[in-house]
């Protein structure tokens, strides 16, 4: 049976293997650029002395600029195999009436199911664990030179997410596909409802995963308590009283109406940032520190591995009883 | 004869399915001989495919009880190793070639003749290393009735193989067909088959025991040499159905102004003078049984039911 599944979605294995070892070639190259990049600009040595790389960073942005387009594909990346491996395993089998051929040999649905699923199940694993890795690779200057790795959209794409994303998109597609029968229909389905649980995770679950930290910091000097590699949740500039007065880092100058002194022309920011001192104006910052990376990426790979086997089995129950 | 002799092909009772409010099949109740070649008979959308499906596992029933040598059709694996299925169009997947439709046979089936296949494709002229999808649709037909036999199974079903076939491929089925019934016999372990048609000249050349479907419902069954020896076509003046004897059971009878011509069931013969008798022949047969209501009004008319032989 081992030969059966593979047999049937060679083909499809063949061309996201194709895929990978074209990604791998181009990232190949480009990620020897960057590296090369990242240490000529001296960027590397600043980070470790923790000075002010603000222009080495810029600079180094600037050559990339174009490649900001491609992180919104990488993230798709896992979605794809439930569309294209998951969606159309049983959609296709019903839609093209094979289903009367294979369901009606010698094994059980289960059975059929079981080593579809581990074949292509275990395609998904090693392909997406190799993307994860040359990802992680790729984008280690990027992620240097000030994207920090825990921002969402980075995050994604590193450490060992993206394995339980693509195996979670892949069970996913097969139960979708299980269900609707269309495999172009599914394919849709299954792509919108990955995003849909990824952005949810992403954006409603992730910050909670545990209880994040508030700092705070006077004006004047950045957000000194919180480290580059922090995930910043929110910024809010606070008053004395508690009242807030921006957000984002920035502050509503309306607040310095009547209480502040007019700038002086010779360094307003300083006189400004002296007024807002006095008035007791403070950063607040709501963080998850960096040190809890490994355990985020942890938690988000357990909430998409329980998904997984969910998934995997609802549609073993499925395909005993109900279809066809 | 054995003393217990073997299970059905086919047992079912009060057999239906429904889909949502359509019923594809309703009230079955049909025992089918083992070891025979059984034709299912029946216009489209009369229950021939969901019988079958049902009997194979694919379906599974919405009421009654359905039984297949003797177990319930649960998808088992033993149960389907007993079970050749040949489906509605002879699915195949279209891009792989008909070896790795042989291989494919032998990775999913324990008992499996994969030279025999070969070899019984190879004499049709078949070319293994095509593609199915490239084949024409009488050689998919054969490639998918090689690898149902290629199982040796007990039970053949064919869910209407012949339909789409230009003559002379349909005449080549149905050699392929009875030949490998001949060579299991041979090796002693007797093929049954059900296979079903809406074409009765073909059935008639093979088979020699006939169920007709109407509606989703049973309308005739048994042997096909019974059949013919108890229906008579008689030609004579007006009459009418209940001026027939009790023994005489109108089937089906059309009038003219002066004359009746009636298919009646009866076990002696007619002796009345005035009626022109005559054998009938299995198109007339089944086209009187399927002329009748769903819901038999007239007392007199009655389907023929089971006819259960060993």
């Amino acid at each position: 049976m081992t030969w059966w599944a593979w047999r049937q979605h060679r083909s499809q294995m063949l061309a996201a293997a194709g895929v990978l070892a074209a990604l791998a070639i181009w990232m190949g190259v480009t990620g020897v650029s960057f590296a090369r990049e990242f240490r000529d600009l001296g960027i590397a040595s600043c980070l470790a002395a923790r000075g002010d790389c603000g222009q080495a960073i810029d600079q180094f942005e600037a050559l990339h600029r174009g490649l900001a387009f491609l992180v919104p594909l990488f993230l798709v990346a896992p979605g794809l195999i439930g569309v294209f491996w998951g969606a159309p395993l049983i959609a296709r089998e019903i839609e093209a009436g094979t289903h009367r051929l294979a369901w009606t040999q010698s094994v059980s649905r289960r059975r059929w199911l079981s080593w579809q699923l581990g074949v292509l199940g275990a395609g998904t694993v090693v392909l997406s664990a190799l993307f994860a890795w040359l990802v992680s690779w790729w984008s280690g200057p990027i992620v240097g030179a000030g994207l920090n790795r825990f921002t969402p959209g980075i995050f994604d794409l590193r450490g060992i997410v993206p394995v339980f994303y693509a195996a979670f998109a892949f069970a996913l597609g097969v139960a979708v596909g299980s269900v609707i029968r269309r495999t172009v229909a599914a394919m849709g389905v299954t792509l919108l409802g990955y995003a849909g649980v990824r952005a949810a995770v992403t954006f409603l679950a992730r910050p909670h995963f545990a209880t994040p930290l508030v700092v705070t910091s006077p004006i004047g000097q950045g957000n000194v308590r919180v480290d580059l590699a922090d995930w910043v949740l929110h910024t809010e500039a606070v008053d004395a009283l508690g009242h807030v007065v921006g957000r984002g880092g920035g502050i509503d100058l309306r607040v310095t109406v009547g209480r502040c002194p007019a700038p002086n022309f010779i360094d307003p920011r300083a006189s400004i940032q002296s007024c807002l001192q006095r008035l007791g104006i403070h950063l607040v910052s709501t963080i998850q520190p960096y040190n809890r990376y490994w355990s985020f990426q942890l938690i988000e790979s357990a909430i998409f591995a329980v998904l997984t086997v969910l998934l995997v089995a609802f549609t073993v129950r499925w395909v005993r009883r109900r279809i066809v | 004869m054995s003393a217990t002799s073997p299970a059905p092909a086919l047992v079912a009772e009060g057999l239906g399915k429904r889909y949502g409010r359509v019923w594809g099949l309703r009230d079955c109740s049909l025992t089918i001989p083992v070891g025979r070649v059984v034709g299912l008979v029946g216009a489209n959308g009369a229950g021939k495919t969901t019988l079958l499906n049902l009997a194979v596992g694919l379906l599974a029933p919405t009421t009654g009880s359905l039984r297949v040598l003797g177990e319930v059709p649960s998808g088992t694996a033993e149960q389907l190793a007993r079970i050749g299925f040949v489906g509605q169009a002879a699915p195949l997947y279209d891009t792989m070639t008909v070896a790795d439709h042989v291989r494919f046979g032998r990775s999913l089936n324990p008992r499996w003749n994969g030279n025999g296949a070969r070899r019984r494709l190879e004499g049709l002229g078949i070319d293994l290393a095509r593609k199915t999808g490239q084949l024409s649709g009488g050689q998919r037909a054969q490639v998918a009735l090689a690898l149902a036999v290629a199982k040796q199974p007990d039970l053949l079903l064919l869910d209407e193989p012949l339909a789409s076939l230009d003559p002379l491929a349909r005449r080549e089925f149905l050699q392929s067909l009875m030949g490998a019934a001949a060579d299991q016999a041979e090796a002693d372990r007797p093929l049954g088959i059900v296979l079903s048609s809406h074409l009765l000249a073909d059935l008639e050349r093979v088979c020699d025991h006939l169920v007709v479907l109407s509606g989703g419902e049973v309308r005739l069954a048994g042997d096909v040499d019974d059949l013919l020896g108890s229906h008579r076509i008689l030609v004579g003046p007006r009459a009418d159905a209940g001026s027939f004897p009790a023994n005489q059971v109108v089937i089906a009878e059309s009038h003219t102004d002066r004359q009746t011509t009636a298919v009646v069931r009866t076990e002696s013969p007619v002796l009345n003078p005035a009626w022109q008798v005559s054998d009938i022949g299995l198109e007339d047969l089944v086209l009187a049984y399927l002329g009748q209501p769903a819901e038999a009004a007239a007392p007199h008319r009655n389907p023929l039911r089971t006819v259960a032989t060993t």
